[in-house]
């Protein structure tokens, strides 16, 4: 017939270009089908959860705690232990970051006390490190020693991601208890574990606590290419707290070499650092180093 | 021919059928009577009584007998009795009461020929007396009075008015008659009327000539209440002042007035149209939020938008092991005292 195709019969191109273009749009319009909705209840605690992370990240705690709390009752609602160990171990940060340090305990103990249900072993290491961690700030060093070893105990496996930052808690109580070589050794071992993970925040907890152990050891002209690095880490990071405190220990580590104008180079830096947080403990800190740093006034 | 055993035997055994069958027939039939009886009061007792009429004319024989305006029996028998010297004949009609309504018809009692409305039935009323005295018994006769008929009502009527009717025709002659008392009284009226102009002037004259004479005493007092009236004039002078500022100011103040009144009465009106409009304004707010709502719910379910926006899992914050509540404080390493 006149109009009938032969397998002979060329194919235009615009006919290939559309072709193409209805099998292309076939699979978008089949990858934008709606995904399979969450449960209800479960989505509103990820959502509160999530709020709660941004506002954490604003520095907004109170407002971050108000959140968690939120996500916490939706998890209790539907007993997600998961969900409910994961917005304490938040809330317990939220509360320390806002000084309020028996809350902050109140909400890890929850996870590691609970006679009724049984939480993920991961978070309970996590919430026993937190509780490590808090025990150390109130300067409890036995009790947060003990903690830690439970934390130990619970991350035994080879690839536990938490065994860069408990060698860092170690080498800090070793730093308590004065034990400056074997601060040296946790924060020798953490800073493997962790650039090992690639965690950069934790390497740099790392280079500063072996900077700190060095320089309590008189070991201080070794001290600068890791504070150094430290430093490139948390300016990239964008941590003020911890740069001041890079700051801090590179001026120490100048003050033990004697390089005064450079301790208090470092001091000042420290100073104004604090004093953009408005943090007057830091403050009050920097320009106590300051002071130290200056030369005598001639007579 | 001898009968046969069996037939001595049949014999009684078919009466009994032909009662069994026939038996209850009579008895519904003797039924059925006594009901009838019964619903004809013919198991009533009955107590004839008397009464004597000139005329029969209009009662009949069952014409109901009515006490209270209950029927308590008919008419059931009328007979002539004949005149006699000195008497005339009368009609005499036997009423046939139901006894148990003897108590209510005294011996004094009356019989009235009465008709049920104006063109009703037909009754014979009887007006019970005086009951103190004994009720009537059996064969006793009653006072009877023939009820008014409509032609007899008529007459009286006509009767009546005739005397009324000829003073209405006197006095429409008295107004039509010139020489009539009512035409004469209203000639006189229209007479006064026409001199009181007069009797006008006379009274203005002489309150024209009283008021001179007491302009003449006024000038005579005028000289001692001259001082007066100089200190009346001040007062004059500062009332006419305030007089004369008075209506620029109230003026103002109608316009202030008039000018917060109609401010009231804008704010009234765009109050009154946004308290029309507001709810709507809200609903209708409220549905675009919903709406909106739903299709950027809609939209964040969908791919690619789904993967950038929502969380799909809760998230734990990084645990730092060098977190403190100051974070430059940095655990351990805050002031001297790691060292």
């Amino acid at each position: 017939m006149k109009f009938q195709a032969t397998a002979n019969t060329p194919v235009p191109r615009w006919g290939q270009s559309a072709s193409i273009f209805i099998a292309v749009a076939l699979l978008v319009v089949g990858c934008a089908s709606p995904a399979p909705l969450l449960a209800p209840r479960k989505a509103q605690a990820i959502e509160a959860n999530s709020r709660g992370a941004v506002l954490f990240s604003r520095g907004d705690y109170a407002g971050a705690i108000e959140q968690y709390r939120h996500a916490l009752d939706f998890e209790r609602s539907i007993e997600n232990e998961d969900g409910i160990a994961s917005n304490l171990i938040n809330l317990s940060i939220a509360y320390q970051r806002l000084g309020d340090g028996a809350a902050a305990r109140a909400a890890v103990e929850e996870i590691l006390d609970n006679p009724y249900l049984r939480f993920p072993a991961p978070r309970v290491a996590e919430a026993a490190l937190r509780k490590a961690i808090l025990l150390l700030e109130a300067r409890d060093v036995d009790a947060a020693s003990q903690w830690l070893e439970r934390t130990r105990s619970g991350c035994a496996q080879a690839d536990c991601p938490l065994g860069g930052k408990i060698l860092n808690v170690q080498a800090q109580l070793a730093l308590l208890k004065t034990d400056y070589t074997g601060a040296r050794d946790a924060a020798t071992r953490a800073l493997a574990a962790n650039r090992a993970r690639s965690d950069r925040e934790e390497i740099a907890n790392s280079l500063r606590l072996l900077g700190a152990a060095l320089i309590e050891i008189r070991r201080s002209e070794e001290v600068g290419p890791l504070l150094n690095e430290a430093l490139a880490i948390d300016k990239d990071l964008a941590l003020p707290p911890k740069i001041f405190r890079d700051l801090v220990l590179l001026g120490r580590a100048a003050m033990a070499r004697n390089l005064t104008g450079d301790a208090a180079a470092f001091f000042r830096r420290a100073s104004a650092v604090a004093r953009s947080l408005s943090d007057p403990a830091a403050l009050a800190e920097a320009d106590g180093l300051l002071q130290s740093a200056r030369p005598p006034e001639p007579r | 021919m001898k009968a046969k055993p069996s037939d001595a035997v049949d014999a009684p055994r078919s009466l009994r059928s032909v009662l069994a069958f026939v038996l209850p027939a009579v008895i519904g039939v003797a039924l059925v009577a006594g009901i009838v009886a019964w619903k004809q009061e013919l198991f009533v007792g009955r107590t004839p009584i008397f009464l004597f009429t000139d005329s029969a004319l209009g009662i009949t024989k069952g014409m109901p007998v009515k006490v209270f305006g209950f029927t308590v029996g008919t008419v059931r028998e009328m007979s002539i009795v004949p005149g006699s010297a000195g008497a005339k004949g009368l009609v005499r009609v036997e009423l046939d009461i139901n006894s148990e309504y003897l108590q209510h018809i005294s011996k004094d009692a009356k019989a009235r020929f009465a008709r049920e409305g104006v063109v009703g039935q037909s009754i014979i009323e009887v007006l019970p007396g005086n009951p103190q005295l004994r009720h009537i018994a059996r064969n006793e006769t009653i006072a009877f009075e023939r009820g008014k008929t409509l032609n007899e009502l008529t007459e009286e009527l006509n009767r009546a008015l005739t005397p009324v009717m000829t003073q209405v025709k006197d006095a429409i002659r008295d107004l039509q008659d010139p020489d009539g008392r009512t035409q004469k009284t209203l000639n006189q009226v229209t007479t006064l009327l026409q001199e009181l102009p007069e009797s006008n002037r006379r009274l203005q004259s002489l309150l024209t000539t009283a008021d001179k004479a007491f302009g003449n005493v006024d000038k005579a007092v005028a000289g001692t209440t001259s001082k007066a009236d100089e200190a009346i004039d001040h007062l004059g002078r500062a009332a006419a002042s305030i007089e004369s500022a008075a209506p620029g100011i109230l003026q103002k103040v109608d316009a202030a007035a008039d000018g917060v009144a109609r401010s009231a009465e804008a704010v009234r009106r765009i109050s009154e149209s946004a308290a029309r409009k507001v709810p709507f304004l809200l609903d209708e707010g409220e549905n675009v939020i919903r709406n909106t709502g739903e299709v950027v719910s809609g939209a964040k379910q969908v791919w690619p938008l789904r993967d950038a926006i929502l969380p799909t899992r809760t998230t734990t914050l990084n645990i730092d092991s060098q977190e403190s509540a100051s974070g430059a404080r940095g655990g351990a390493l805050s002031g001297q005292e790691g060292r």
